[in-house]
């Protein structure tokens, strides 16, 4: 006889997706996609040329102290880090009470990406090192520390421990059994910061900029922002000097930025393959694909082992179409350039992409779990406070049943998946112009980068509406 | 954690309990002797073992809503034994392994003085060898007929919700009689289905019914249209039990294909746990039939009890949140949180229990072993209770509601007799 198991696979909003058209929806938005590349490619250049230089000037200030003004957001910074990894330890056991887990896969995985791309780089001024270590590096025998580390970065590192570091971040997010229980991600935490303290110590603040994996990873998100800050014409000795926002088309920062190098493209891809695995893993077809049903789905710890080798299959296969798409744009674009420099330039227009599914796949979880978090800022350490009034907060989760909201969520992830794809185009186009010089021979190069971009919109429309397990915090 | 409306369990609602007993005020009847007698030993931590993350979430939430409910109403009455009632919530991310690493932790490092709460069958089933071997109390609230088979162990219980075994045979003699004697079963292919297959064919063909066909369908299936032409011609009832995202696919193809010419269809309201049946896609389902736990919909004669339940777990007439009105509850299951803890309540009371160890646990569980029924109130607001100790297992009423503009009315509810079967454990041999 059979033994009766859990028949509770709820329905969830993937139910509703599955009633819509959506083969249509997925053809729509390769045709939007090849359609927007034959626009840009026959758009005159002088055209393109003023929408990159458009700017909207905000205004000019200048800010005395800016510096200590980042130290102090940076210490303030780590005190938070410092109380939630307390609350991780002695609040509540449940991950949707206790504010560690909430802040961490959120506010900042997910909440802080969101502001990057609106804002910039905060994370420059947030993270929890810079402070600490100026502060103690200021005056005495350390100030000499700042002056000259102990070691110098070595230049060959590049990228590369802010990719292994990543890599170990989407394994543990994607893949440990319990990523969100509060005591393993308080030492998780905790570990994370005082190895990335030893980093700045020992290789000063530039270990950070290269090493540390959300450094870079929020570097990469803010290129997308169309807040722009320009360097001070004069820099003052404290960082000061005046400074003019303005407003510019969003992602188009990408063209102005230094070329990540072959470290710095493996990172994009990485994080590009490690949110459509995150997509990927919880279809249908994937757990057909391991024999497992997913109405009965057996957990985290029964998929550790094939679930890391799809992580990594994941990015080996995307690092080959891609390896494969710049090999033909080489030869289509005929300029003597190395392979290598052109996988790191274009690889600047990959950076929409992975945002794009970042932002959409997580965009229903955010929605419901970020009122969890603001109802744990009032008791974070299970004491029966109310610190800022939300104790009592009902928090709305029918966004993951009622079918108007899915709907409505469903169409705004569709619009980000194509609106990142469509500016992947424009931004491969206008790399490609500067390499080549010629738009002709500049549309022609991008064809490979174009399918390879249609590939990827037809595979990110598909993982959202393909048979899913409900995108929630898991495990 | 938290309610509609209310807030975070645990030490909130110990600090809130503590505030009513020192007033003391407006402490009704019998509790506040024993309050008075059995005070000064702190709280009762009861362990819950939550699907907070992962595949149960949705459950979960509701669990713990429930759970919240029922534990400040014990509170504002005075606790068990005079003790309030602390809440020690661990996720489990319905995930097996980590479930019986959930039932260890409880009793060993946080030192609880029973478990209760775990749904998901394969969760309960790696879990509770674990309770066994620690020798403490575990009481699941997972519908499932594992802890009635004798699969388990003599510290597992499911004293709040009744088993899916008694579920179908206490509403196969109502199809039977009402709908039509052909019935043809569509399941999903594993052991839900099977179970569904198994327990509705051998009480139907014992009761003078036809199995007409089984038409089992793959677990990650998304259409359905080439298993309807399987549903012989003169099949009088359909009987479904779907589950998944497929579900609403389901429903909107089986229409297209019968139409207007269908035969009497019954379903599991497990397919649509937490789903509006106004929603899309759901149009067919007008006219036909669901097993039911526990009334959805508000009826206008429901028992105050009923309504007393509803608002104090915060559950609108549509049975979704009052603070979420398009948030539908997990109805027909969570009511189980709320009637194992004041089952909970009744056998520290009477069994005397004090604190984790041989002796009270001894005495615990044959107190509860002991229990035979659980009158209708407020404690037990789904209905009435028959509990068979050596089964470990309780035993209800189970409903028959019908899809009316939308919603469901309630058309039949079964004695408790009708879903007693032959039992084929005795936990009571059990060493302790």
């Amino acid at each position: 006889m059979a033994w009766p198991t859990g028949a509770r696979a709820h329905v969830g909003g993937s139910a509703f997706i599955l009633l819509l058209p959506t083969h249509l929806y997925v053809m729509g938005g390769a045709v939007v996609v090849a359609a927007s590349f034959l626009l840009v490619a026959l758009a005159p250049t002088r055209l393109l040329a003023r929408a990159e230089s458009l700017r909207v000037r905000l205004g000019a200030a200048s800010f005395p102290g800016r510096r200590a003004l980042s130290s102090g957001a940076s210490l303030l910074s780590l005190a938070v880090v410092v109380a939630l990894v307390v609350a991780g330890v002695r609040g509540s056991r449940d991950p949707l009470a206790n504010p560690l887990p909430l802040v961490v896969w959120t506010v900042w995985w997910i909440g802080f990406t969101y502001l990057h791309a609106a804002f910039g780089n905060l994370w420059a001024h947030l993270n929890p090192w810079s402070g600490l270590y100026r502060v103690l590096t200021s005056a005495g025998r350390l100030r000499r520390w700042r002056e000259s580390p102990p070691l110098a970065y070595p230049e060959r590192a590049g990228h590369w421990p802010a990719v292994a570091g990543f890599a170990l971040f989407a394994w543990f997010e994607l893949i440990h059994p319990a990523p969100s229980d509060p005591a393993v991600l308080a030492g998780a935490v905790a570990g994370y910061l005082l190895t990335h303290f030893a980093g700045v110590f020992v290789f000063g603040e530039r270990w950070l900029r290269q090493a540390e994996p959300f450094s870079v990873f929020f570097r990469v998100v803010s290129w997308l922002a169309p807040l722009g800050i320009g360097a001070p014409a004069r820099r003052a000795a404290d960082g000061a000097g005046t400074r003019e926002a303005h407003l510019m088309v969003p992602t188009l920062k990408l063209l102005e930025v230094e070329t990540p190098g072959l470290s710095g493209a493996a990172f994009v891809l990485l994080v590009l393959a490690s949110v459509s695995f995150d997509g990927l893993s919880r279809t249908f077809a994937w757990l057909h694909l391991l024999d497992v049903n997913p109405l009965v789905y057996p957990g985290r710890t029964a998929l550790i082992v094939p679930n890391t080798l799809g992580l990594l299959a994941m990015f080996a296969v995307l690092c080959l179409v891609y390896l494969v798409a710049v090999l033909f744009v080489s030869r289509l674009a005929a300029v003597s350039a190395p392979v290598s420099r052109l996988g790191s330039l274009f690889v600047l227009s990959l950076v929409p992409i992975a945002c794009g599914y970042h932002f959409a796949h997580y965009l229903p979880v955010f929605l419901v779990d970020v009122q969890y978090a603001v109802r744990a800022a009032s008791d974070p350490f299970a004491r029966g406070w109310d610190l800022v009034g939300a104790r009592d907060l009902h928090v709305v989760t029918s966004f993951l049943s009622d079918p108007g909201r899915i709907y409505a969520i469903w169409h705004t992830q569709v619009a980000l998946i194509v609106g990142a794809h469509v500016a992947s185009v424009f931004v491969a186009h206008a790399l490609a112009l500067r390499l080549t010089g010629r738009a002709a021979v500049a549309a022609r190069s991008q064809l490979p980068l174009v399918l390879l971009m249609i590939g990827y919109t037809v595979l990110g429309l598909w993982l959202l509406s393909t048979p899913f397990r409900r995108v929630a915090r898991d495990g | 954690m938290s309610q509609d409306g209310a807030a975070t369990i645990s030490r909130r609602h110990f600090l809130q309990a503590g505030g009513t007993l020192a007033l003391g005020a407006h402490l009704p009847g019998p509790w506040v002797v024993r309050a008075a007698a059995q005070a000064g030993q702190g709280p009762l931590r009861l362990g819950f073992q939550v699907h907070r993350t992962g595949i149960g979430a949705v459950y979960g939430r509701w669990y713990e809503r429930t759970t919240t409910a029922a534990v400040k109403l014990i509170n504002e009455k005075g606790g068990i034994g005079g003790r309030p009632v602390e809440i020690v919530a661990e996720d489990d991310g319905t995930d097996p392994k980590r479930g019986a690493e959930v039932v260890e932790k409880l009793a060993v490092q946080h030192k609880v003085d029973l478990i209760f709460g775990t749904l998901f069958s394969h969760v309960v089933i790696a879990s509770a060898p674990r309770a066994g071997e620690l020798k403490i109390p575990y009481l699941v609230v997972s519908e499932g007929y594992h802890v009635a088979s004798g699969r388990l162990n003599r510290y597992v219980f499911q004293p709040g919700i009744t088993d899916v075994r008694a579920q179908v045979t206490a509403v196969a003699p109502w199809i039977l009689k009402n709908l039509g004697k052909k019935v043809t079963l569509i399941f999903p292919d594993y052991a839900f289905g099977h179970d569904h297959r198994d327990f509705f064919s051998r009480v139907a063909t014992a009761q003078g019914g036809t199995i007409r066909a089984l038409i089992p369908i793959p677990p990650t299936e998304t259409s359905f249209t080439k298993y309807f032409p399987r549903v012989p011609a003169d099949t009088e009832v359909l009987y479904h039990v779907m589950v998944g995202p497929g579900v609403l696919t389901f429903v909107k193809e089986m229409g297209e294909h019968f139409g207007a010419r269908r035969p009497q269809i019954f379903g599991f309201i497990d397919s649509l746990e937490g789903v509006d049946l106004a929603s899309p896609g759901l149009d067919f389902l007008e006219g036909t039939y669901f097993w039911e736990a526990f009334p959805r919909y508000a009826a206008a004669n429901m028992p105050q009890h009923v309504r007393f339940y509803r608002e104090r777990v915060g559950i609108n007439d549509n049975g979704a949140g009052v603070n979420d009105p398009r948030d539908v509850s997990t109805f027909s299951h969570m009511f189980g949180c709320w009637e194992t803890l004041f089952v909970i309540k009744r056998a520290v009371e009477q069994s005397g229990y004090k604190k984790p160890g041989a002796a009270d646990y001894k005495a615990f569980i044959e107190t509860l072993e002991g229990f035979q029924s659980f009158p209708e109130g407020t404690e037990h607001p789904q209905g009435p209770k028959r509990f068979v100790g050596r089964l470990h297992q309780v035993f209800g009423q189970q409903v028959v509601s019908k899809v009316e503009k939308r919603r469901l009315s309630v058309v039949h509810r079964t004695a408790i007799e009708d879903s007693m079967y032959p039992p084929e454990a005795d936990y009571t041999k059990q060493p302790l």
